[in-house]
């Protein structure tokens, strides 16, 4: 007789005579590290549930690093299905020291046969397992190989060209390496041409073809260094609306990232999303790259892909599709002289399913703008028309409120300084995350910068700024045990919002103008405001809260249910790994709480 | 139900209620992340403001002073009030535009020196110190009556139940549970009080009773005025006219300056000012407070003028054995010692101590009882015809068994004074725990330090706090006292002119704030050195300067600071640029008008 909760799924799916027998049936065993405990191909005797350590599946066919298909950690169940199959199709290894308890085969077939909603649980799990097979099989690599690869596992070579190079061989060059683009050194610079730039050279400026092609080349590059993730490479292609990154090690070219090289690693239409957001030239084209983002996200999560990774993507792509939108209503000449900044999330670039529109607008200068109200209004109208919906507390661009000179800033930053309260706290809160989206850039640093002028060195001010961190209870009981309310742990109150309200109270303290909470701990940690395994233990509980939520929200998604708003977790639904993360993390969050409050004097 | 059963439901349900105010105010999830206008209100914020203010000290120790010294008493009075008036009026609401939170960054900043703060950190902390050590003295009196063990038990009861209270439980921070503890104090301050004007006077109000004449046990106006019998009665004893002053007018006047002086520098009730979110909001709890605190100030005589005369009529010249069972419980715990001089089996007050110090007893009433049951007190008699010892301290607490009062209210003044005791204490032991692991490590000695130390260094410094004001309060004789004037001396003639001249004058530098706080300093610390402890026998009027006794001479010691200030600033230097700035800035209101462009 063993000791194990029933409680659990799929167990709670049994009744008490089931469990009892189970019980009484069940054996522990033990498995050194690398100890092979199923072999593929083998009749499974036992289906296992592992008690501690952990278990690796491994597709034997496969090359060792694409073979991986899973690991079984304390509370996970593993080999049913090869009971339920007959045999194994893959091979279970003990990664570490292991202790499972078995189940004899016998026994939960018999239990399969007869609770019908026990069996259909595994069923299920078969379906859901071979459709995330099949797509990786036809997706050569999946997304999560994709988001872990490195840039140098993508790039090409670069095609060097002498400095007086002509444009004939420019083009033969290319020819030769069947390349996009070709680099010139010149001094110590490093150079581009690409393609469209020798069409330009040839046939709107006339230049002959043996001309040097030095003149053709861009010097404004966007470049990474090899060991970066080919991911954010693609943010920075994204961000900076290129289509190719240069990649240096120092200060020399090593290789280039095509956009379509990049693409070609990875065929899961999802990601067409963001190139044709890129694409799109009318309102509608953009409503409709908009509307499939959660169907990136959704690809995203089912991938395993980090938190973090996704977040900075997510924003990328949201930043994209306000600029543009701000584009297409605001004339040009007019979007040079102000800058748009988007704030709150938006601002950290934390969201990741769309929420409420928060945006504001800085004025370069006090030129008349007569059609003002009525062109702003429009912009708040075509965010609501691409998915963002209004903000109820008005923090929009469509509000007098939240749009202003320099000088009004200031003023405003003043008087919500000096009125105390918590809904002035909450603007200072919102404009320091403040990040721009288009127009002119350093307007925002100058609004900030005045931010810190006036609130860094207060500490009245501060306290009352960082006091909210306490306002909700961490969901740990006395002794460190995860609550279980009825209606589910909320997630933002409890974990979310402390962690991101406090760093952002240290960042206003510190004058760090970044504005995501990971940025914004690794400036802390650089500036020993806290230690660097803290700082990384707070921004791994972050990612954690976020990734819990995200899939509470896509799942009232897919039950076509509004996401915004969903921040309850059951504590019952999650697995027995990620209970034990879900609380350790809310431990350090309380730790992070103690110290705030030391901190910022929020114990009077 | 007897009083005991009654002092524990009492304590307990008080308890509960800060527990349960603090849980619940925590665990509001239902609330959302910012509400406009969901702050505390500045009447709520008065009364916790109230609390903070009103130590054991305050609630238990003040009324046993003006009961044993009369007019002369009325300097704590005038002091500790005019240093709150002071403190909410001229100092803090400039302290809160200047951006810091304590005192000693204040000073840091504002004389861009770190010897400065340093200076600042030690009289805070040496001020708070003694604060506490008050407060462990009341806590443990309080335990020692009812929980009937010894007053040194009673004090590390205490000792264990602040720890908990305010370095583990984090019930601070919490305004609601300061409000219920400012309503139980004052509760269990007045009922007393009301109870007894009534029996004694016939006036409802303990503040008009004072004043008016008495009543007989038939309820009949016998026309004599209270104080008027008091004074008599006290004089038929021996001891001068209670409404009559044994100090000079110099000396009242520089004690209770130096008071004021001392008290508007109290680090833990500053913090109070800048809780609430404007200035005109902390103005306005700051009158609430005044109010709440005046409750109780103004009942205190009342309630020591009772309490002697009650005292007086049913001790003096009764016999041992049929006096009522407060008097056995108070000699159990140790703060009653009655030694029968004359042999005769009555109990005889007259002017004078029975004998010095406080009482040492042969041993517990079972083991060594005398003749009529009485607890054997082992000191040597001094020469003269009192032979009752009865600590101040247990005034308040044994005031409404003396006037018989019913058993429910003994019990309520207990949950009081432990309400009083612990506000005040959590407040003081955060201010020490901030002070040492912050201003002084982390800001000065130890920049380095992780902040994960910084927090160990708070909890140790709270610990250590604890620890030392438990020793304080098992070891008082006449020491505390003594203690509380230095503290008080020095922190006016150190802090108090350096801050007030950090806000009004900007031509004050570093130079002259240090050297001024440093002769200020100096000058206090020896006279009252000289006088405390080198030489006590020349501790009388005619040795003082100026007939200012110690307790009064931090005055002194603060204009010394003054003029040495202002005569340094003057010869050096005149402070950086910016810090002018800062300084004409505070003074001037800032905000929504002006654009603030530097």
């Amino acid at each position: 007789m063993v000791d194990v909760d029933f409680s659990q799924l799929p167990f709670s799916l049994l009744d008490d005579s089931a469990r009892e027998q189970l019980g009484a049936a069940m054996e522990m065993a033990w498995f050194d590290g690398a100890q092979v405990i199923l072999e593929a191909g083998k009749a499974a005797e036992f289906v296992h549930l592992v008690h501690k350590g952990a278990v690796l599946e491994i597709d034997p066919t496969l090359p060792p690093q694409a073979g991986r298909l899973g690991v079984y950690g304390a509370g996970a169940l593993f080999g049913a299905l090869s009971v339920l199959n007959g045999r194994s199709r893959y091979r279970f290894v003990a990664e570490e020291e292991t202790l499972c308890y078995l189940i004899p085969a016998a026994l939960f077939k018999n239990l399969c046969q007869q609770h019908g909603e026990f069996d259909e649980y595994f069923r299920q799990r078969l379906v859901a397992k071979n459709r995330m097979l099949a797509e990786r099989r036809e997706g050569g690599v999946t997304m999560a190989g994709f988001m872990l690869a490195r840039v140098d596992q993508c790039m090409r070579q670069p095609v060097l060209l002498p400095e007086q190079g002509s444009i004939r061989e420019a083009v033969s060059a290319l020819d030769a390496h069947s390349g996009d683009s070709l680099m010139v050194v010149r001094g110590s610079r490093v150079g581009m041409i690409t393609k469209t730039d020798l069409l330009h050279g040839l046939v709107h400026d006339g230049m002959s073809v043996d001309s040097p092609a030095l003149a053709l080349a861009s010097f404004e590059l966007v470049a990474v260094p090899p060991g970066e993730y080919l991911f954010a490479a693609l943010v920075r292609m994204t961000r900076h609306k290129v289509a190719r990154v240069v990649v240096m090690e120092g200060p020399v070219p090593v290789g280039v990232v095509e956009l379509t090289d990049v693409l070609s690693f990875f065929s899961s239409r999802s990601y067409v999303v963001g190139l044709e957001v890129e694409k799109a030239d009318d309102l509608q084209a953009l409503a409709l790259a908009s509307a499939r983002l959660p169907e990136l996200v959704q690809a995203l999560m089912a991938q395993g892909v980090k938190m973090r990774f996704a977040m900075d993507l997510m924003a990328a792509l949201n930043g994209r599709i306000i600029s543009k939108a701000f584009q297409f209503v605001i004339a040009e000449e007019r979007r040079d002289r102000v800058c748009l900044m988007v704030l709150g999330s938006e601002g950290r670039g934390e969201q990741i399913l769309k929420t409420d529109q928060d945006n504001g607008l800085i004025l370069g200068d006090d030129g008349d703008w007569p059609e003002r109200d009525q062109l702003l209004n429009r912009f708040t109208e075509t965010l609501l028309a691409l998915g963002y919906p209004l903000c109820p507390g008005g923090i929009m661009v469509n509000q007098p409120r939240w749009v202003g000179s320099l000088a009004d800033w200031r003023r405003r930053i003043g008087r919500w300084a000096e009125q105390g309260d918590e809904q002035a706290m909450m603007r200072l809160a919102i404009l320091l995350d403040a990040h721009p989206a288009a127009g002119r850039v350093e307007l925002v640093e100058r609004m900030r910068e005045a931010l810190f002028q006036r609130c860094s060195g207060d500490q009245i001010l501060l306290s009352r700024f960082a006091r909210p961190v306490l306002q909700f209870s961490t969901p740990l009981r006395w002794f460190g045990a995860l609550k279980k309310p009825q209606q589910g742990i909320d997630i933002k109150k409890g974990g979310l919002f402390p962690v991101v309200h406090g760093v952002r109270a240290l960042s206003l303290e510190q004058r760090i103008g970044a504005t995501g909470t990971f940025a914004r701990l690794d400036r802390l940690a650089a500036a020993g405001v806290l230690e660097a395994g803290f700082a990384e233990e707070l921004g791994e509980s972050m990612a954690l809260f976020a990734e819990l939520r995200l899939r509470q929200q896509l799942a009232s998604l897919d039950a076509n249910q509004p996401a915004a708003g969903h921040n309850q977790i059951q504590v019952e639904q999650l697995s027995a790994l990620e209970r034990d993360l879900l609380r350790e993390s809310l431990q350090v969050v309380n730790e992070f709480k103690k110290r705030l409050s030391r901190r910022f004097h929020l114990e009077y | 139900m007897d009083v005991q059963l009654l002092t524990y439901i009492f304590v307990g349900v008080s308890f509960a209620l800060y527990i349960g105010i603090a849980i619940w105010s925590r665990a509001r999830s239902t609330k959302d992340f910012y509400v406009a206008g969901g702050g505390v209100s500045p009447l709520a914020n008065g009364a916790a403001t109230a609390a903070d203010w009103m130590s054991a000290a305050s609630f238990i120790s003040m009324a046993g002073i003006i009961a044993y010294s009369g007019y002369d008493a009325s300097v704590y009075l005038m002091g500790w009030t005019g240093g709150y008036v002071l403190l909410a009026m001229l100092l803090a609401p400039y302290l809160r535009k200047f951006g810091k939170f304590t005192v000693p960054d204040f000073i840091g900043d504002r004389y861009y020196s770190n010897v400065a703060r340093t200076v600042a950190v030690i009289c805070v902390i040496f001020v708070s110190f003694t604060y506490v050590a008050g407060q462990m003295r009341g806590v443990g009196i309080v335990f020692a009556r009812f929980l009937e063990v010894d007053v040194n038990t009673g004090v590390v009861v205490g000792m264990a139940i602040v720890f908990f209270y305010a370095v583990l439980g984090g019930m601070k921070g919490i305004t609601y549970t300061q409000v219920a503890q400012y309503c139980v104090l004052i509760f269990a301050f007045l009922v007393p009080a009301v109870f007894l004007s009534i029996m004694m006077t016939g006036h409802i109000l303990p503040q008009t009773g004072f004043g008016a004449t008495m009543l007989d046990a038939a309820g009949n106006d016998t026309g004599v005025y209270l104080l008027q019998r008091l004074d008599q009665v006290v004089q038929d004893l021996g001891f001068g006219a209670y409404t009559d002053g044994s100090k000079s007018t110099i000396d009242v006047f520089f004690i209770t300056a130096a008071l004021m002086c001392g008290t508007a520098g109290l680090p833990h009730v500053i913090v109070r000012f800048f809780t609430v979110p404007t200035v005109r909001d902390a103005r306005v709890s700051a009158g609430w407070a005044l109010f709440f605190i005046a409750l109780l100030y103004t009942a205190a005589p009342a309630i020591g003028a009772f309490a002697r005369t009650n005292l007086i009529d049913t001790v003096n010249n009764a016999e041992y054995e049929q006096l009522p069972e407060w008097f056995y419980n108070w000699e159990n715990s140790g703060l009653i010692g009655w030694m029968d001089k004359n042999n005769d089996g009555r109990v005889q007050m007259s002017a004078g101590d029975p004998f010095k110090g406080s009482p040492t007893f042969a041993g517990s009433r079972a083991e060594a009882s005398g003749e009529y049951g009485q607890r054997v007190v082992t000191n040597p008699p001094a020469d003269n015809a009192s032979e009752v010892y009865i600590d101040r301290d247990i005034i308040v607490l044994a005031n409404p068994e003396i006037g018989n009062l019913p058993a429910w209210v003994v019990a309520l003044v207990a949950a009081g004074g432990i309400a009083a005791a612990l506000s005040t204490a959590a407040g003081l032991l955060l201010v020490i725990s901030a002070a040492v692991s912050h201003d002084l490590l982390k800001k000065t000695m130890m920049p380095t330090i992780t902040e994960k130390q910084e927090l160990l260094a708070a909890r140790l410094a709270a610990v250590v706090a604890i620890l030392i004001a438990g020793y304080f309060g098992i070891n008082p004789p006449g020491f505390v006292a003594q203690v509380v004037a230095f503290a008080f001396g020095l922190a006016a003639a150190s802090f108090f002119p350096v801050i007030l001249m950090g806000i009004f004058y900007k031509r004050m530098n570093k130079e002259g704030a240090i050297a001024g706080m440093l002769v200020g300093l100096i000058f206090t610390f020896c006279y009252i050195v000289y006088f405390k402890f080198v030489s006590p026998d020349l501790n009388s009027a005619e040795h003082w300067l100026f007939g200012v006794s110690p307790e009064g001479i931090g005055t002194v010691g603060m204009v010394l600071n003054f003029v040495v200030a202002l005569a340094v600033s003057r010869v050096t230097a005149p402070p950086p640029e910016h810090i002018q700035h800062i300084v004409e800035d505070i003074r001037v209101p800032r905000g929504s008008g002006a654009a603030h462009q530097h």
